[in-house]
């Protein structure tokens, strides 16, 4: 699936470009997503991915340019509603809830996405965990198996566990895109391909499109369908990863001309 | 790709203590692992730079270059590991004494103090480490070193473009030579030109009897200058070695050894009609390994 | 014109004092990272020391100038950095306030107690004499105070700018405040930087409490404490950058108010009240409207990456086993608290612990705000006094009864809260606590003063207004009444906490940016905390005013907003319990502290036990008694479960737990 072609387009980033003190970080983006269709971003230091990432998250405001998921334009809209309309998240540095246990975290995320919390609820003793959440919060544990340790403080867990809880937190909210920043940053080599499978997997089975911000190009070969290059603020190829990473400038930009 | 997968680590003499007779080395790493708190970064990190050398440290950015550059100046702890300035151990000891140990951190991105101009820049380190008395000769002589920091030296530091702002700290270390200089990215972002200039300024400082380690993503410009090379592959050395045979290492890690190969025997592929690169997996991982 | 400039002139030293404090505080912020909370206790302290040894032991002034200023006050500074500040990561910011509140209402309170006699009058002045007037301008007299506070703030500005640009240590300092990791790799130590910067603050905060302190006939830290918090609004105009707009401001603040105040008609509410405010107006004004201040606090080393994470600032959690046990304990004591309340209880310890429950109810709401909330917020006394204040109103005006009036004075002081939430949205940690220090100073100075007192007397609360018997002096319907309060209230927070509304407020404090990624409203959330917050405050103002039969502004005022945080830190922030914990630890010590001899001190002995406990919050956040108690009781439970493992913290996850105790994995 290649997406950007034709009719269905699930996120869509037109000409988008972000500028922070005279520098172009982002110069003039397009990237198109498809409804299940996963997609790697990846380019050497500087190149803007993380720049563009946030844009569509909703940490930063675009300069030019439109974001639309599913036809609606998020730009103005700010990060919370983007979460509800079904943009899943992760962080290169990971943002858990030390204080709560792993089932709590998902706990959140299905309230805080379907608009379940309400003051008057928990003043009349009516917020204690539905039959319904208990059973998508323990499907979606199993999913990425944290299912043992449902009930661990997430302090106590290591960082590999703690992506996983990022990423179920994720999950728990059906999200039609899922925002990968940097997942394998902090891991080492066994525990990143662990991630990548589960990603690769999970993507799959829930059908949720992706977008994977990454330096480790043996993950991203392994858990996407189509990689974008960036370099310079500016997407230099895109295609499947053995032609991209062939293509010459490609090669230029991460290794200098070729001597 | 892996360490597991990928190529062996070659020329053992590259490794641990040096042969007897020869001099100590300029910077000496042993089995260092780091990390940010829970962000695991360097694992089992060793290698040498001789005295008045230059090495090359290459891979692809969140490979841990500059972490290594971070450890070994002291800016962030090793959680195993050593590192020896000239035979003395530095290990984990406060930046600023192993910058006086003889250690200069070129850092990447901007390494000057935007609020301060040229001159208080120099001023600062010259003041340091060659005492106040050395500081008005200092300023001269960086001045003739490099004009350009010269004809600006009331200009604050954040005004300057990259390659003025990587040539002022430059200055800093060309006038008073260190044992060791760590430049980390230097030429990111540099056009062509100011390129030259910036690895000029490095040799020179080289032929002052500095050792060098560079620090680089893009290994045009390093391979040519440094005569050993690392190369560091998600926080593991993946090569260590003479330079020519880095860029192999360095090119397999891009997954395009196939290519490599393919280009190599392009005649007799064109003869049999196969189309190069067919022996890939799926997703072209190198080495062949086989389904996930 | 003449008019204009008679009003206007005079104005400018009394802008001087506001622009000497502010210049210090400017600098030790740009050098240390910090906003020095106690900068005004460090004042206080030089000019207390400097007066006592002129006045008491008769040191010539030159001497005790050089004793108090250039000796103490640096050393003072130097070991907040090395004792205190140096402690805390840069980013912490509760913890860099609450340290500095600490210190602020700790110092005094040290002082009270080492020297008995601690009303200083008259302090001395070492440059001009403050009775006599040097010379006029257009037609104002200027006296020796106006001079001193001119020269002073003219020769500090000179004297720091020089520092700063000319020397050697001051290009040092520029540098290391820009990026501490980049000054050491040029070889120079960023930890003797900052120290220095420290006591050249010190120096500089003692020098203005020298100075400054002839100003006021009688020697008080509260006068020192008002003038920095105003002095905080130049600063906060100055983005905390800028020294000569530091100066700028807190000049034009001062021109402003005498003005204001000769134009405006004498006697009204406007001329005094509005205008002694006008200062903490200035302040809300600029946190609102300046840009700079949304980012205060937050770390701009660009080579701050290189720092770990921050470990969450939370403790661990309590065992489920410990918890019931300790749910057990509580509910014996209620029951034998009642009992013998409604009993046995000495008429002297029965008011002791009303009081008690009546204070918890305002600690409740720090819960809330603060353990909860994750805020710190310096005005809980504030919408406590919004609560009775109102309740009181309405009673006296209306004949509405107080019990009533004190559910509007809830909604009233939620109403102020919700205010001030939505004032700060855009605020968070220093620039927040700071809004609350404002908003507070505001209400102490126009609302609390004027309405409805008698020369800022409380008002007395009658029987007739509460009605139920409950000011019976024989009868325990006050008891009754708390009791049913404070249950309400800890049912709701307990409510809150364990619900929807709790989780979304932990997940915000764990991490903001996540919690708005998962769908959480931050703003709605913000405002929420705040409001509930106040109520509760507002509930346990009444009932407090109720307890002491009078509604007095005294007992609202900002620096018991201060004292109570600093009480319930270090009790525990984060549980109901805490609060309670806080509450009648609070007033059973005080009743305790008046059966030592007075010579130690009473009241601040108090506070100084409760301000150094306030210190380690930066090792216990949960607090330390908290803390200490989960101690004993692991150890007790051990002692009479032997064999029994206790549950270890380090999860099933096998590996290092990811945020392992200390900086780095390695350090």
């Amino acid at each position: 699936m290649t997406g950007g072609a034709s009719g269905d387009v699930l996120l869509r980033v037109e000409a988008v470009s972000k500028t922070f003190g005279g520098i172009a970080a982002v110069n003039d983006v397009s990237l198109v997503v498809g409804p299940g269709e996963s997609v790697g971003l990846v380019g050497p230091n500087g190149a803007g991915k993380t720049t563009l990432f946030n844009c569509v998250c909703g940490q930063l405001r675009p300069d030019r340019g439109r974001i639309e998921l599913d036809g609606r334009p998020l730009v103005d809209m700010p990060t919370f509603e983007r979460a509800r309309l079904g943009i899943g998240r992760t962080y290169q540095r990971v943002e858990v809830f030390p204080d709560m246990a792993v089932r709590d975290h998902l706990l959140v995320a299905h309230r805080a996405r379907w608009r379940t919390g309400r003051l008057w609820r928990d003043l009349c003793n009516l917020s204690k965990p539905t039959t319904e959440e208990s059973s998508k919060v323990d499907a979606v544990l199993g999913m990425v198996g944290l299912g043992d340790r449902a009930d661990a403080p997430v302090a106590s867990l290591g960082l590999g566990s703690c992506r996983l809880v990022e990423l179920a937190r994720a999950l728990v909210a059906d999200p039609v895109v899922l925002m990968a920043d940097e997942p394998s940053s902090g891991l080492d080599v066994h525990e990143t391909r662990e991630l990548g499978a589960v990603l690769r997997q999970v993507q799959r089975d829930q059908g949720m499109a992706m977008v994977l911000v990454e330096h480790d190009l043996a993950m991203v070969a392994e858990v996407v369908d189509r990689t974008v290059v960036m370099n310079l603020g500016e997407v230099i190829a895109e295609g499947d990863f053995t032609s991209v990473m062939a293509d010459p400038a490609v090669r230029t930009a991460y290794l200098g001309v070729r001597g | 790709m892996s360490v597991g997968t990928g190529p062996t680590v070659a020329d053992a003499s590259a490794a641990g203590g040096a042969a007897a007779g020869s001099p100590v080395p300029a910077l000496d790493v042993a089995g260092m692992s780091a990390a940010y708190g829970p962000y695991r970064a360097l694992f089992d990190v060793s290698f040498e730079v001789p005295a008045g050398g230059i090495v090359a440290l290459i891979g692809s950015n969140g490979a841990g270059k500059s972490t290594v550059s971070r450890v070994v100046s002291g800016l962030l702890p090793a959680s195993a590991g050593t590192v020896r300035l000239d035979g003395t151990d530095v290990t984990n000891r406060p930046a600023f004494k192993v910058a006086r140990a003889g250690m200069a951190h070129v850092v990447e991105g901007r390494g000057v103090f935007a609020s301060l101009t040229v001159e208080e820049n120099l001023k600062l380190a010259f003041r340091q480490r060659a005492g106040r008395r050395a500081v008005a000769e200092s300023l001269v002589r960086a001045y003739d070193a490099f004009p350009l920091l010269g004809a600006r030296r009331g200009q604050y530091g954040g005004t300057l473009s990259g390659g003025e702002q990587r040539i002022l700290s430059l200055a800093k270390v060309l006038v008073v030579p260190p044992r060791v200089v760590v430049a980390d990215e230097i030429s990111l972002g540099l056009a062509p030109l100011m390129t030259d200039i910036v690895y000029d300024g490095l040799r020179r400082i080289n032929e002052a009897g500095t050792a060098l380690l560079i620090v680089e993503q893009q290994v045009d410009r390093v391979l040519e200058i440094a005569s050993r090379a690392v190369v560091l592959e998600h926080g593991s050395v993946a090569y260590r070695g003479p330079s020519s045979g880095a860029t192999d290492a360095v090119e397999r890690l891009l997954g395009s050894r196939e290519r490599a190969e393919a280009e190599g025997s392009a005649e007799e592929r064109d003869r049999d009609g196969d189309v190069p690169g067919s022996g890939a997996g799926p997703h072209g991982r190198p080495g062949g390994k086989g389904e996930l | 014109m003449e008019h204009f400039l008679g009003f206007a002139i005079p104005g400018i030293p009394y802008g001087c004092t506001y622009a000497l404090v502010a210049v210090g505080l400017v600098l030790t912020y740009q050098a240390t990272g910090v906003l020095n909370f106690a900068y005004g206790a460090q004042a206080y302290l030089s000019a207390f020391v400097f007066t006592y040894l002129v006045q008491n032991e008769h040191l010539p002034v030159a001497l005790a100038f050089v004793l108090s200023v250039v000796v103490l006050a640096p050393a003072v500074g130097l070991i907040f950095d090395r004792l205190l500040f140096r402690k805390i990561a840069a980013a912490n910011v509760i913890a860099k306030l609450v340290t500095g509140i600490s210190m602020l209402v700790g110092i005094p309170a040290v002082l009270a107690i080492l020297f008995t006699n601690n009303n200083q009058y008259n302090p001395p002045s070492i440059l001009f004499n403050p009775g006599v007037v040097y010379f006029r301008v257009a037609g104002a007299p200027i006296n020796g105070i106006a001079v001193t506070a001119v020269v002073a703030t003219a020769v500090t500005l000179v004297a720091l700018l020089v520092l700063i640009r000319w020397t050697s240590l001051g290009l040092k300092m520029r540098g290391a405040v820009e990026s501490r990791r980049l000054i050491e790799l040029d070889g120079i130590s960023g930890g003797r930087v900052v120290a220095s910067a420290w006591a050249v603050s010190g120096l500089i905060a003692g020098l203005a409490g020298v100075l400054l302190a002839p100003a006021y006939g009688q020697l008080q830290f509260s006068d020192y404490a008002d003038l920095m918090v105003a002095a905080f609004a130049a600063a906060a105009w100055a983005v905390l950058r800028s020294l000569p707009v530091a100066v700028l401001v807190g000049v034009l603040m001062g021109v402003t108010v005498n003005i204001l105040q000769g134009y405006l008609p004498v006697g009204s509410i406007w001329s005094s009240a509005a205008l002694t405010s006008l200062p903490f107006v200035v302040l809300v004004g600029a946190l609102v409207l300046v840009p700079g201040m949304r980012t205060l606090g937050g770390a701009k080393d660009p080579l701050a990456s290189v720092d770990p994470p921050t470990p969450p600032t939370t403790a661990t959690l309590r065992a489920p086993e410990l918890d019931r046990v300790i749910r057990i304990l509580w509910y014996v004591l209620l029951v034998v608290f009642s009992v013998s309340m409604l009993t046995w209880m000495p008429k002297i310890w029965e008011n002791v612990f009303n009081a008690g429950l009546a204070y918890s109810v305002v600690f409740l709401s720090i819960t809330l705000i603060t353990g909860m909330g994750g805020q710190l917020s310096l005005c809980q006394a504030t919408l406590a006094g919004v609560g009775a204040f109102m309740a009181a109103q309405l009673a006296s005006h209306l004949g509405l009864n107080l019990l009533i009036g004190g559910l509007v004075g809830a909604a009233a002081a939620a109403l102020v809260a919700v205010v001030l939430a939505f004032a700060s949205v855009r605020l968070r940690g220093l620039g927040l606590a700071l809004m609350t220090i404002a908003a507070a100073l505001v209400f102490d100075n126009t609302v609390f003063a004027e309405v409805d007192t008698v020369n800022g007397q409380p008002i007395n609360v009658t029987s007739r207004w509460v009605g139920l018997g409950i000011l019976n002096p024989d009868g325990r319907a006050f008891f009754v009444l708390a009791l049913v309060v404070l249950a309400a209230c800890v049912i709701l927070v307990l409510r809150v906490r364990r619900g929807s509304i709790g989780r979304f407020l932990a997940a915000m404090q764990g991490s903001s940016t996540a919690a708005s990624g998962i769908g959480v409203n931050l703003t709605w959330m913000h405002v929420l905390v705040f409001g509930l917050s106040g109520a509760v405050a507002g509930i346990g103002g009444t009932l407090l005013s109720i307890n002491q039969q009078s509604v007095n502004p005294q007992l609202f005022s900002w620096s018991f907003s201060l004292v109570f945080v600093v009480v319930v830190v270090t009790t525990g922030v984060r549980t109901p319990e805490g609060a309670i914990q806080a509450g009648f630890g609070y007033v059973v010590l005080q009743q305790l502290l008046t059966y030592v001899p007075s010579r130690l001190g009473g009241n601040s002995l108090l506070i100084v036990f409760f301000a150094f406990g306030a210190l380690t919050y930066v090792a216990h956040p949960e607090g330390i008694l908290e803390f200490q108690k989960r101690r004993w009781t692991l150890r007790f439970e051990r002692l009479l479960l032997r064999g029994r493992t206790t549950p270890a913290p380090p999860g099933p996850d096998g590996g290092t737990p990811a945020w392992a105790s200390g900086p780095a994995v390695g350090g």
